[in-house]
Protein backbone atom coordinates (compact mmCIF):
# COMPACT_ATOMS: atom_id res chain seq x y z
CA UNK A 1 0.00 0.00 0.00
CA UNK A 2 3.30 2.27 0.47
CA UNK A 3 3.91 1.96 -3.02
CA UNK A 4 0.93 2.51 -4.27
CA UNK A 5 0.63 5.96 -2.38
CA UNK A 6 4.28 7.19 -3.06
CA UNK A 7 3.69 6.30 -6.86
CA UNK A 8 0.47 8.30 -6.69
CA UNK A 9 2.23 11.14 -4.52
CA UNK A 10 5.62 11.21 -6.94
CA UNK A 11 2.87 10.85 -10.35
CA UNK A 12 0.91 13.92 -9.20
CA UNK A 13 3.36 15.90 -7.20
CA UNK A 14 6.64 15.03 -9.31
CA UNK A 15 4.94 14.14 -12.62
CA UNK A 16 7.30 10.81 -12.73
CA UNK A 17 6.63 7.17 -11.74
CA UNK A 18 9.17 4.76 -11.40
CA UNK A 19 8.81 1.86 -13.43
CA UNK A 20 10.10 -0.57 -11.07
CA UNK A 21 7.32 0.53 -8.74
CA UNK A 22 5.18 -2.79 -8.18
CA UNK A 23 2.21 -0.90 -7.93
CA UNK A 24 2.69 1.38 -11.33
CA UNK A 25 0.04 0.11 -13.23
CA UNK A 26 -2.83 0.83 -9.93
CA UNK A 27 -1.16 4.20 -9.86
CA UNK A 28 -1.34 5.42 -13.28
CA UNK A 29 -4.95 4.09 -13.72
CA UNK A 30 -5.63 5.95 -10.16
CA UNK A 31 -4.21 9.34 -11.41
CA UNK A 32 -6.50 8.30 -14.52
CA UNK A 33 -9.55 8.02 -12.42
CA UNK A 34 -8.41 11.89 -10.59
CA UNK A 35 -7.57 13.79 -13.68
CA UNK A 36 -10.69 12.38 -15.07
CA UNK A 37 -12.55 14.07 -11.78
CA UNK A 38 -10.75 17.64 -12.50
CA UNK A 39 -11.80 17.37 -16.01
CA UNK A 40 -15.84 17.05 -15.20
CA UNK A 41 -14.84 19.67 -12.72
CA UNK A 42 -13.07 22.36 -14.97
CA UNK A 43 -15.92 21.70 -17.55
CA UNK A 44 -18.24 22.54 -14.90
CA UNK A 45 -16.37 25.59 -13.96
CA UNK A 46 -16.40 26.67 -17.63
CA UNK A 47 -19.75 25.67 -18.19
CA UNK A 48 -21.09 27.72 -14.84
CA UNK A 49 -19.03 30.78 -15.99
CA UNK A 50 -20.03 30.68 -20.13
CA UNK A 51 -22.67 28.39 -20.56
CA UNK A 52 -20.82 25.35 -22.46
CA UNK A 53 -19.33 22.38 -21.38
CA UNK A 54 -16.33 21.13 -23.61
CA UNK A 55 -16.61 17.85 -22.94
CA UNK A 56 -20.62 17.56 -24.01
CA UNK A 57 -21.79 17.07 -20.95
CA UNK A 58 -24.99 17.94 -19.41
CA UNK A 59 -24.43 19.70 -16.18
CA UNK A 60 -26.92 20.60 -13.49
CA UNK A 61 -27.18 20.70 -9.64
CA UNK A 62 -27.86 16.60 -9.74
CA UNK A 63 -26.19 15.50 -12.62
CA UNK A 64 -22.46 16.98 -12.09
CA UNK A 65 -21.50 14.49 -9.27
CA UNK A 66 -23.07 11.58 -10.86
CA UNK A 67 -20.92 12.68 -14.45
CA UNK A 68 -17.76 13.23 -12.31
CA UNK A 69 -17.92 9.21 -10.59
CA UNK A 70 -19.42 8.01 -14.27
CA UNK A 71 -16.34 10.32 -16.19
CA UNK A 72 -13.77 9.16 -12.88
CA UNK A 73 -14.63 5.70 -12.99
CA UNK A 74 -14.27 5.73 -17.08
CA UNK A 75 -11.27 7.07 -16.76
CA UNK A 76 -9.67 4.60 -14.65
CA UNK A 77 -11.16 1.65 -16.84
CA UNK A 78 -9.78 3.04 -19.98
CA UNK A 79 -6.49 3.59 -18.57
CA UNK A 80 -6.28 0.17 -16.90
CA UNK A 81 -7.07 -0.91 -20.73
CA UNK A 82 -5.19 1.32 -22.54
CA UNK A 83 -2.16 -0.37 -21.15
CA UNK A 84 -3.50 -3.51 -21.42
CA UNK A 85 -3.24 -3.26 -24.94
CA UNK A 86 -0.11 -1.11 -24.62
CA UNK A 87 -1.59 1.93 -26.88
CA UNK A 88 0.22 4.20 -23.81
CA UNK A 89 3.20 4.38 -21.36
CA UNK A 90 2.38 5.26 -17.61
CA UNK A 91 3.02 8.89 -17.61
CA UNK A 92 1.13 12.24 -16.49
CA UNK A 93 0.68 13.04 -20.20
CA UNK A 94 -0.96 10.25 -20.35
CA UNK A 95 -3.30 10.22 -17.72
CA UNK A 96 -4.46 13.99 -19.09
CA UNK A 97 -5.27 12.43 -22.45
CA UNK A 98 -7.42 9.32 -20.47
CA UNK A 99 -9.22 11.65 -18.23
CA UNK A 100 -10.08 14.10 -20.79
CA UNK A 101 -10.89 12.36 -23.59
CA UNK A 102 -11.34 8.79 -22.73
CA UNK A 103 -14.83 8.32 -24.49
CA UNK A 104 -12.80 9.42 -28.26
CA UNK A 105 -10.00 6.54 -26.90
CA UNK A 106 -12.79 4.12 -26.22
CA UNK A 107 -13.82 4.00 -29.78
CA UNK A 108 -10.49 4.10 -31.17
CA UNK A 109 -9.32 1.28 -28.94
CA UNK A 110 -12.49 -0.41 -29.60
CA UNK A 111 -11.98 -0.33 -33.56
CA UNK A 112 -7.80 -0.76 -32.74
CA UNK A 113 -9.05 -4.29 -31.75
CA UNK A 114 -11.26 -5.02 -34.40
CA UNK A 115 -8.58 -4.33 -36.91
CA UNK A 116 -6.37 -6.85 -34.86
CA UNK A 117 -8.70 -9.73 -35.33
CA UNK A 118 -9.02 -8.92 -38.88
CA UNK A 119 -5.47 -8.97 -39.57
CA UNK A 120 -5.26 -12.30 -38.21
CA UNK A 121 -8.01 -13.62 -40.45
CA UNK A 122 -6.91 -16.67 -42.59
CA UNK A 123 -7.42 -15.21 -46.62
CA UNK A 124 -8.28 -17.85 -48.93
CA UNK A 125 -6.44 -17.96 -52.28
CA UNK A 126 -8.23 -16.35 -54.65
CA UNK A 127 -7.35 -18.32 -57.99
CA UNK A 128 -8.28 -17.28 -61.21
CA UNK A 129 -11.49 -18.60 -61.96
CA UNK A 130 -13.05 -21.88 -63.52
CA UNK A 131 -13.43 -20.17 -66.77
CA UNK B 1 -18.97 4.06 -64.68
CA UNK B 2 -22.67 5.13 -63.07
CA UNK B 3 -22.88 8.03 -61.13
CA UNK B 4 -24.12 5.59 -57.91
CA UNK B 5 -21.38 2.78 -58.63
CA UNK B 6 -19.02 5.77 -58.40
CA UNK B 7 -20.28 6.47 -54.86
CA UNK B 8 -20.59 3.21 -53.66
CA UNK B 9 -18.03 2.24 -50.92
CA UNK B 10 -16.47 -1.41 -50.49
CA UNK B 11 -19.58 -3.65 -51.50
CA UNK B 12 -21.31 -5.98 -48.92
CA UNK B 13 -21.54 -9.61 -49.31
CA UNK B 14 -24.00 -11.04 -51.64
CA UNK B 15 -27.25 -13.30 -49.60
CA UNK B 16 -27.11 -16.52 -49.75
CA UNK B 17 -30.27 -16.05 -52.40
CA UNK B 18 -27.99 -13.91 -54.40
CA UNK B 19 -25.06 -16.48 -54.45
CA UNK B 20 -27.44 -19.13 -55.63
CA UNK B 21 -28.42 -17.11 -58.96
CA UNK B 22 -25.23 -16.04 -59.32
CA UNK B 23 -24.00 -19.78 -60.73
CA UNK B 24 -26.29 -18.76 -63.53
CA UNK B 25 -23.31 -16.27 -64.54
CA UNK B 26 -20.73 -19.32 -65.00
CA UNK B 27 -20.34 -20.42 -68.61
CA UNK B 28 -20.83 -23.93 -67.68
CA UNK B 29 -24.56 -22.97 -66.35
CA UNK B 30 -27.39 -24.49 -68.39
CA UNK B 31 -30.48 -22.86 -67.88
CA UNK B 32 -32.21 -25.39 -70.01
CA UNK B 33 -31.50 -28.59 -67.07
CA UNK B 34 -30.69 -26.51 -64.49
CA UNK B 35 -32.60 -24.16 -61.95
CA UNK B 36 -30.72 -21.94 -60.02
CA UNK B 37 -33.51 -20.60 -57.19
CA UNK B 38 -33.67 -24.54 -56.73
CA UNK B 39 -30.32 -25.59 -55.33
CA UNK B 40 -28.94 -25.99 -52.62
CA UNK B 41 -26.16 -24.09 -51.12
CA UNK B 42 -23.46 -24.45 -48.27
CA UNK B 43 -21.63 -21.98 -46.31
CA UNK B 44 -17.93 -23.40 -45.94
CA UNK B 45 -15.87 -20.09 -45.35
CA UNK B 46 -16.92 -17.28 -43.08
CA UNK B 47 -14.50 -13.79 -42.03
CA UNK B 48 -15.14 -10.30 -42.61
CA UNK B 49 -13.53 -10.29 -45.69
CA UNK B 50 -14.04 -13.91 -47.60
CA UNK B 51 -17.16 -15.97 -47.91
CA UNK B 52 -16.99 -19.30 -49.84
CA UNK B 53 -20.01 -21.66 -50.72
CA UNK B 54 -20.64 -24.98 -52.57
CA UNK B 55 -23.79 -24.41 -54.16
CA UNK B 56 -25.61 -27.80 -55.87
CA UNK B 57 -27.82 -27.70 -59.04
CA UNK B 58 -29.33 -31.23 -60.35
CA UNK B 59 -26.42 -30.84 -62.53
CA UNK B 60 -23.32 -29.38 -61.12
CA UNK B 61 -21.35 -28.17 -58.05
CA UNK B 62 -20.10 -24.86 -57.88
CA UNK B 63 -17.76 -23.39 -55.56
CA UNK B 64 -17.81 -19.15 -55.33
CA UNK B 65 -15.79 -17.11 -53.45
CA UNK B 66 -17.44 -13.98 -52.27
CA UNK B 67 -14.54 -11.28 -51.53
CA UNK B 68 -16.14 -8.01 -50.03
CA UNK B 69 -12.82 -6.28 -51.78
CA UNK B 70 -13.53 -7.35 -54.94
CA UNK B 71 -16.42 -5.99 -57.72
CA UNK B 72 -17.77 -9.13 -57.50
CA UNK B 73 -17.79 -12.72 -56.43
CA UNK B 74 -15.21 -15.29 -58.21
CA UNK B 75 -17.09 -18.62 -59.71
CA UNK B 76 -13.55 -20.48 -58.89
CA UNK B 77 -14.67 -24.05 -60.15
CA UNK B 78 -17.45 -26.08 -61.09
CA UNK B 79 -17.81 -29.70 -61.57
CA UNK B 80 -20.63 -31.61 -63.20
CA UNK B 81 -23.08 -34.39 -62.11
CA UNK B 82 -20.61 -36.91 -63.99
CA UNK B 83 -17.66 -36.13 -61.98
CA UNK B 84 -19.46 -36.11 -58.40
CA UNK B 85 -21.40 -39.32 -58.77
CA UNK B 86 -20.92 -42.92 -60.24
CA UNK B 87 -23.39 -45.62 -60.08
CA UNK B 88 -26.30 -43.49 -58.03
CA UNK B 89 -23.52 -43.39 -55.47
CA UNK B 90 -21.65 -39.80 -54.71
CA UNK B 91 -18.04 -40.78 -55.66
CA UNK B 92 -15.91 -37.98 -53.99
CA UNK B 93 -13.37 -38.09 -51.74
CA UNK B 94 -13.10 -35.38 -49.05
CA UNK B 95 -10.67 -34.81 -46.69
CA UNK B 96 -10.39 -32.10 -44.24
CA UNK B 97 -7.77 -31.53 -41.98
CA UNK B 98 -6.80 -28.53 -39.34
CA UNK B 99 -5.05 -25.67 -39.77
CA UNK B 100 -5.82 -23.09 -37.15
CA UNK B 101 -8.71 -22.89 -34.12
CA UNK B 102 -11.03 -21.52 -36.29
CA UNK B 103 -9.60 -22.67 -40.22
CA UNK B 104 -9.32 -26.66 -41.24
CA UNK B 105 -8.73 -27.12 -44.70
CA UNK B 106 -11.08 -29.43 -47.16
CA UNK B 107 -9.56 -31.47 -50.06
CA UNK B 108 -12.78 -31.95 -52.75
CA UNK B 109 -11.98 -34.61 -54.86
CA UNK B 110 -8.70 -35.00 -56.50
CA UNK B 111 -8.22 -31.13 -58.09
CA UNK B 112 -10.15 -29.20 -55.77
CA UNK B 113 -7.52 -28.46 -52.96
CA UNK B 114 -7.03 -26.00 -50.26
CA UNK B 115 -10.06 -24.35 -49.71
CA UNK B 116 -10.76 -23.32 -46.12
CA UNK B 117 -13.66 -24.17 -43.98
CA UNK B 118 -14.68 -22.13 -40.77
CA UNK B 119 -14.58 -24.95 -37.96
CA UNK B 120 -17.60 -23.25 -36.27
CA UNK B 121 -19.81 -23.90 -39.31
CA UNK B 122 -19.13 -27.88 -39.50
CA UNK B 123 -17.75 -30.53 -37.28
CA UNK B 124 -14.66 -31.68 -39.03
CA UNK B 125 -15.87 -35.29 -38.91
CA UNK B 126 -19.38 -34.49 -40.66
CA UNK B 127 -18.07 -31.90 -43.29
CA UNK B 128 -17.54 -34.76 -45.62
CA UNK B 129 -21.13 -35.91 -44.94
CA UNK B 130 -22.40 -32.76 -45.19
CA UNK B 131 -21.43 -31.62 -48.13
CA UNK B 132 -21.76 -35.51 -50.26
CA UNK B 133 -25.29 -35.31 -48.75
CA UNK B 134 -26.14 -32.25 -50.46
CA UNK B 135 -25.10 -33.61 -53.48
CA UNK B 136 -26.99 -37.01 -53.00
CA UNK B 137 -30.09 -34.97 -52.47
CA UNK B 138 -29.79 -32.81 -55.49
CA UNK B 139 -28.43 -35.08 -57.93
CA UNK B 140 -29.83 -38.75 -57.21
CA UNK B 141 -32.98 -38.61 -55.49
Amino acid sequence: MNEFFEGLKSMLIHFKLDPSNDQAILVFTACCAIIGAIAVFLDFAIYSLKGESLLNLKHSEKNTFILLLLWSVGSLIMGYFGQLLWVFQPSMTACLVVGFTWPILATKMLEQLKNREIAQEPEQEIYEGEE
Amino acid sequence: MKAQEFFKSKKGFLSREKIQKYISNSEKFDSSIEDSNSAETILLFSTSKQKTWLIVTNRRMYCILDDIRKNKPLIAWSKPKSALTKDNEVYLDITAQDKTDEVGIVNIGPKMKNWYYTKSLFDKTKLSASIKGTIRKKMLE
